[in-house]
């Protein structure tokens, strides 16, 4: 028998329902992941933050170099064990190896027809495949804390500032026109979707930092934002063909659009025009910075089957996505999933292991977050926890995975507020109000449990604060808060 | 009036309470901080901004100083990036929140950090790097063709933009932050085009890839109805060759907006700064870009 490393022995955490292991990265790779997938054999593909795409074979635990030279990959899908299609910030493309030799010889450009002024913060995320093999992309929109390149590729907008005003001597003094985020260049700020063949039709507009893509099992596609300008919290989007998501750069790149500058369209228009996210992540509360939704497609990582996970770049956690489609139009709720040590913070990519395990990727470009690549792997026993969350007419329904023992309206707190729509950056909570519980009814098998509230509004996010709710075996709550964004009334 | 000792005691008890209102608020500010504030401060340590130490350092007594610059921050050093307002949070719980950094970093030294060096500098540049270069558009690509001789590659206008003798590229000024930044040439540039492709008479251009075999690589693309492959080799120390095939079939112009260095190519004839080349010539043919004679 070979030796086996001491450390070896011990490389597992066990803490709150889950085993972690932390993934070791080769030394010498600026270990901020980008991207991150799941192999048709089971290894796990990571880019990382200087362009490396590696691959992580499971069962040796040793890394092979795919690729090198990568601009920025954020994303990337494995299309065969020696095929992935990358998204670098300049495009989308093939990576591939044609020989057999284990590293890519081919890269094909797929489509990079997308503007590109050079500043630093038009990150380009995906992609995400459909059903029907199309591809889908985001683009972040340009900062306005720096300028544009001299040289940019594609097409320069007209509409609101003009390009003199990016190369004025006093860059500052020309922030109010050009606006804290500005799309200056095609599609910046759009979600678009390319043909196999590298056709690219425009899906939708109004977001900002659209870090990360996933679609559910029903194939709804959803698109996490970040709080910012525009944006009183970050938040979740449910992305469809022709809308418009609320950040109103994006929108001079629409087809026919009037030629108003965006940023002196009335608000209320803007207000009339956008789609409302389907959830909020509150700002503090669920998180900071969401990032990549993925499927939770299985039952290996606790009953939770058809609802989707969502990395946070600020908290140390991974947050769950219960989906609620009311009149037809999808909204929910987010709570902690993950939460905690060993959890770190810049929780930015999601693949599942052929085991169920989850990797999540970390990176933080500067911003808050951390580096490296940890693996969580659920114990097998369910926790008690909140399984799902539906609206009801009257109020709430909260499932649980457990058995509720008892529950009086005093071990529940629920509060409902909203966030501005504003150009202004951030919101605070706006109208807070408590929020009374008229009615608890649990049901007969003790696994759900009918709330009737005082009041039901939409336009509202309902937070509920559970710290007093137990089992029959007296297990608290996992995650004793969540956040429930009600658009539509039943 | 007063007696002495009665104002003595009605002061100390109003040091007393202030002092307690300062700690209630500090208490308060210590959650309102761990929500919004921590992922990017540490106590003692800069991470995304700076360290709560060096804030009270600048701020020191000064809590407004502290919730004024939260509403409108600037910034103080190169390459920081700048914090997003806290105008959500108001103006009282900023004061809390000022209230804890200053009670947290009470007796506490500031020493100033040193710039990080890279911490991987020691790993070889990868032979093909894409990434923000000066002199050419953001979709660049830098190739080193040997130790000494590299090349700026414009994957956006599909050309060869320059070539410099010396080292590669310093990445690291890229990719220590969130590539707001350009990487540097490390040599001294011999050969320089500008921005335009010198084929553009025969349309758009449009990227197709490139190819990479035993360490050499090669560049597709097409202008117009042409398509073009493309590798570049270095034939001495300040002197380059672009190898071109293509699927002319017709005849075609080549045009470089020279800026720096001279050219020559293996075929047709250059006249006014303008190659022509027929249709046979064109499928098979290389441009010599060399440094200037001094």
């Amino acid at each position: 028998m070979k030796f086996i490393p001491f450390f070896l022995l011990f490389s597992f955490t066990t803490f709150g329902g889950f085993k972690y292991e932390d993934i070791e990265i080769p030394s010498g790779i600026d270990p901020q992941v980008g991207g991150l997938c799941t192999l048709p054999n089971g290894n796990i593909a990571a880019c990382f933050h200087r362009g490396e795409l590696m691959i992580y074979n499971t069962k040796t635990k040793t890394w092979k170099m795919f690729a090198r030279g990568l601009h920025e990959p954020l994303g990337i899908v494995a299309l065969t064990n020696n095929e992935f299609a990358v998204m670098q910030r300049p495009e989308l493309t093939l990576v591939k190896d044609s020989n057999g030799d284990g590293k890519a010889d081919t890269y094909k450009t797929l489509y990079d027809e997308f503007g590109m002024s050079g500043n630093y913060h038009e990150f380009s995320f995906g992609p995400v495949r459909d059903k029907e093999g199309n591809f889908y992309i985001a683009l972040n929109v340009a900062s306005g804390l720096a300028s544009m390149r001299k040289e940019i590729r594609g097409e320069f907008s007209d509409v609101g500032a003009s390009r003199e005003r990016f190369y004025a001597k006093d860059w500052k003094k020309q922030k109010e026109a050009v606006g804290r985020m500005f799309s200056k260049v095609p599609y910046r700020g759009w979600v678009l979707k390319i043909s196999p063949e590298g056709k690219m039709t425009p899906v939708s507009s109004g977001l900002r930092s659209p870090n990360g893509l996933g679609f559910d099992a029903d194939g709804d596609l959803f698109v996490p934002d970040n709080q910012g300008d525009w944006l009183g919290t970050s938040k979740i989007h449910h992305i469809q063909k022709g809308h418009f998501h609320g950040h109103p750069a994006s929108l001079v790149w629409k087809k026919g659009w009037d030629g108003r500058d965006p940023l002196k369209v009335p608000v209320k228009e803007l207000d009339k025009m956008r789609t409302p996210a389907s959830v909020l992540v509150t700002q503090g509360i669920m998180g900071n910075s969401p990032t990549q939704p993925l499927l939770i497609d299985h039952n290996s990582f606790g009953p939770y089957k058809g609802q989707m996970l969502i990395g946070e770049m600020n908290f140390q956690r991974v947050l769950r996505f219960m989906k609620d489609k009311v009149n037809g139009q999808v909204q929910g709720a987010v709570i902690p999933h993950i939460d905690g040590d060993p959890m770190r913070i810049g929780n930015n990519r999601l693949t599942w292991g052929k085991d169920g395990s989850l990797y999540v990727g970390r990176t933080k470009l500067s911003w808050p977050g951390d580096n490296g690549i940890q693996r969580v792997i659920w114990d097998g026993k369910v926790d008690f926890d909140i399984q799902n969350l539906k609206l009801t007419k009257t109020g709430f329904k909260l499932f649980f995975t457990k058995k509720v023992n008892k529950l009086e309206a005093d071990d529940l707190k629920i509060s409902s507020y909203h966030y501005l729509y504003q150009r202004a950056y951030g919101s605070p909570q706006i109208d807070e109000k408590e929020i009374k519980i008229t009615k608890v009814q649990i049901a007969k098998d003790g696994l759900s449990i009918d709330l009737s509230l005082d009041s039901l509004e939409s336009g509202k996010v309902y937070d509920f604060t559970m710290n007093d709710i137990k089992s029959i075996d007296g297990d608290s709550l996992k995650a004793k808060r969540m956040c429930y964004t009600l658009n539509n009334l039943k | 009036m007063l007696a002495l000792k009665e104002r003595f005691v009605l002061r100390t008890m109003t040091i007393i309470w202030l002092a307690l209102l300062a700690s209630l608020s500090a208490e308060e500010g210590k959650d309102i901080y761990t929500a919004h504030c921590m992922a990017c401060h540490n106590l003692d340590k800069q991470v995304v901004g700076p360290s709560l130490i060096e804030i009270a350092h600048y701020y020191k007594e000064n809590p407004a100083g502290i919730v004024r610059w939260s509403l409108n921050p600037g910034v103080k050093r190169k390459l920081a990036i700048r914090m997003p307002p806290m105008t959500h949070l108001g103006k009282d719980k900023l004061l809390k929140v000022a209230d804890y950094i200053l009670k947290v970093t009470k007796g506490k030294r500031y020493k100033p950090e040193k710039e990080p060096e890279d911490p991987y500098k020691e790993t070889a540049p990868a032979k093909l790097q894409r990434m923000f270069m000066p002199d050419a558009g953001p979709a660049a690509i830098a190739l080193s063709l040997n130790e000494n001789v590299h090349i700026c590659w414009d994957a956006g206008t599909c050309q060869f933009r320059y070539a410099w003798n010396g080292k590669f590229i310093d990445q690291w000024p890229v990719w220590r932050g969130n590539g707001n930044a350009l990487a540097k040439v490390r040599g001294e540039t011999f050969t320089k085009v500008g921005q335009g492709n010198p084929f553009k008479n025969l349309g758009k251009t449009k990227f197709k890839g490139y190819s990479e075999k035993d360490g050499n690589y090669i560049f597709s693309y097409a202008v117009g109805d042409v398509d073009f492959s493309l590798s570049i080799s270095a034939l001495s120390s300040k002197e380059i060759s672009l190898n071109f095939t293509s699927n002319a079939s017709k005849n075609l112009e080549y045009k470089p907006e020279l800026e720096q260095g001279s050219w020559t190519s293996s075929k047709g004839e250059i006249s006014n700064g303008i190659l022509k080349l027929n249709a046979k010539e064109a499928q098979n043919f290389s441009i010599i870009f060399k440094a200037e004679k001094k």
